[in-house]
């Protein structure tokens, strides 16, 4: 599941960012809001409650003070544990909670932190709750240490430090409109290619896919070759996923079946190459029209010889262009 | 110009510019007065865009889109936006000008791109259209012809980069003395 978690320093846009990138990309936005009205309540009494929303301290103190030694869990524990049960479900943008750390190694997680110059934050703030400058300046303080404190607290780890985080984005000259367009193309790109921040775990985890891939056994080279065509355009692919009868004789045991070499799953399409000598082209051609007629809401494709060959070097030849 | 590999012409420029403006008249009725973002893909429609967007009444802005396939050591690659919008598409309506599409691979990259920026809508025009075998079949609102399956140049497209400027489109022939 998609995983987005935001970062931000109070008065620089982050919750606005936030929103509408949750809007946009259909995501379930959890912030501490959320967490205080939805969640918390199960473990905590009003006076806690009251607590978690002013201290951040709070948060350190154990929820479940009844149970087991063993299973005391912590209120910080408490909303992780929910957040990583909640994304085995739902794709999600998390803003704060120390998501940027819970989900750290997640593969599929994507971190952003969303900062602005003092000068920016300051401005926000006396124009959207009429603050002087000077109270504005104090407020910031507050939160930022606020913040800080939360994640060495919980987590003991630095909120400034920038490698916790795939981007940080800076709001001086950033619009939201342009902020939003940067996050989403990040977040489009990284949905193919995932990858967690931890750097060793990453080269582990490549040197893992590159031996499936690489083990992966093709029927025919040419096989070998289309997968390749189809990862460079970021098209998902099963390989030889189904069977389809095409005969049976009269007992009712198949004696004749088809498993197309490929599934495009977006696209819902079976693709069989045919790429080998002409004696075999035939018997495709017959099996792919049996196919067809025994199974008519079967979206599949031939690609022949040539039509493969110029794919293929197309994509050594050629640019981008069809 | 270099022409040795060049063969019959298939497309001549009247023709090109006869179902331009068919093309045009039928998008200024479906677009009349909606503004629409036009994005070109480039090279190739390059010349496409050039004549129609002439044509059209509604208002429009114009941008352009640049793909490349970039090869890995282990000759596997990926296609990648090499030069990128420069407007914000979110909540717009988008007409994507395409030279030709053939396999239905770019083109279903290109949705899966432009989608995840959320516009309003997405329509396609494409000139020079393969139906025959096409891999993917993704919807085309807007085709200029339907064309077999050979390897054409010419009004944009080319070969390793030459005959993108004949007025006309014709076939591209690899071995013109057999």
């Amino acid at each position: 599941m998609q995983i987005i978690t935001i970062s931000r320093q109070t008065a620089s846009g982050g919750e606005k960012i936030a929103e509408k990138l949750s809007h946009r990309l259909g995501l379930k936005l959890i912030d501490r809001s959320y967490v205080l009205k939805n969640w918390l309540p199960e473990v905590a009494d009003k006076h806690q409650l009251h607590m978690l929303e002013q201290s951040t301290k709070f948060y350190t103190k154990i929820a479940n003070p009844g149970a087991e030694k063993e299973k005391q869990i912590t209120f910080a524990e408490y909303i992780a544990q929910k957040l990583k049960k909640e994304a085995e479900n739902n794709n999600l943008l998390i803003l704060g909670l120390g998501a940027q750390i819970i989900f750290n190694n997640h593969p599929y997680a994507l971190h952003f932190k969303i900062t602005a110059s003092e000068e920016y934050r300051i401005k926000k703030l006396e124009k959207e709750f009429g603050l002087h400058k000077k109270e504005a300046a104090r407020e910031l303080e507050l939160a930022d240490r606020k913040h800080r404190r939360y994640l060495w607290r919980i987590h003991e780890q630095d909120w400034e430090k920038a490698t916790l985080y795939h981007l940080t984005l800076n709001r001086d000259g950033l619009s939201l409109e342009e902020s939003i367009s940067v996050l989403m193309n990040l977040i489009d790109l990284k949905k193919e290619n995932p990858g967690p921040l931890n750097n060793d775990l990453k080269v582990k985890a490549d040197a893992k896919e590159n031996e499936n891939n690489n083990q992966r056994s093709f029927g025919h080279e040419s096989e070998k070759e289309f997968a390749k065509i189809l990862d460079m355009h970021h098209i998902q692919w099963e390989y030889e996923p189904s069977e389809f009868p095409l005969e049976w004789d009269p007992d009712g045991n198949v004696i004749m079946a088809f498993r197309p070499d490929f599934y495009l799953t977006e696209h819902d399409t079976y693709v069989e190459l045919t790429t080998m000598k002409r004696k075999y082209t035939t018997e495709k051609n017959k099996k792919v029209r049996l196919l067809q007629e025994l199974y008519p809401h079967i979206n599949v494709k031939i690609v022949y010889k040539k039509d493969f060959e110029q794919l293929a070097e197309k994509f050594e030849l050629n640019g981008g262009e069809e | 110009m270099e022409t040795d590999n060049l063969g019959k012409v298939i497309i001549s420029e009247k023709e090109i510019a006869a179902r331009i403006d068919e093309l045009a008249a039928q998008l200024n009725q479906d677009f009349k007065d909606q503004e629409v973002i036009l994005v070109s893909i480039l090279k190739s429609s390059l010349y496409f865009m050039t004549d129609l967007s002439r044509k059209l009444k509604f208002p429009l802005k114009l941008d352009f889109l640049e793909l490349n396939h970039y090869a890995d050591q282990d000759n596997s690659g990926v296609i990648r936006v090499t030069r990128d919008l420069e407007f914000s598409i979110a909540g717009r309506d988008v007409l994507i000008i395409e030279n030709i599409i053939r396999t239905g691979l770019t083109h279903s990259y290109l949705l899966k791109n432009l989608g995840a920026r959320n516009p309003k809508s997405i329509s396609i025009c494409t000139l020079l259209h393969i139906s025959d075998n096409k891999l993917l079949d993704l919807p085309v609102h807007y085709t200029g012809f339907e064309i077999e399956d050979n390897f054409v140049v010419g009004y944009g497209l080319d070969y390793q980069e030459k005959y993108r400027n004949l007025p006309y489109i014709a076939l591209y022939e690899e071995n013109p003395q057999q």
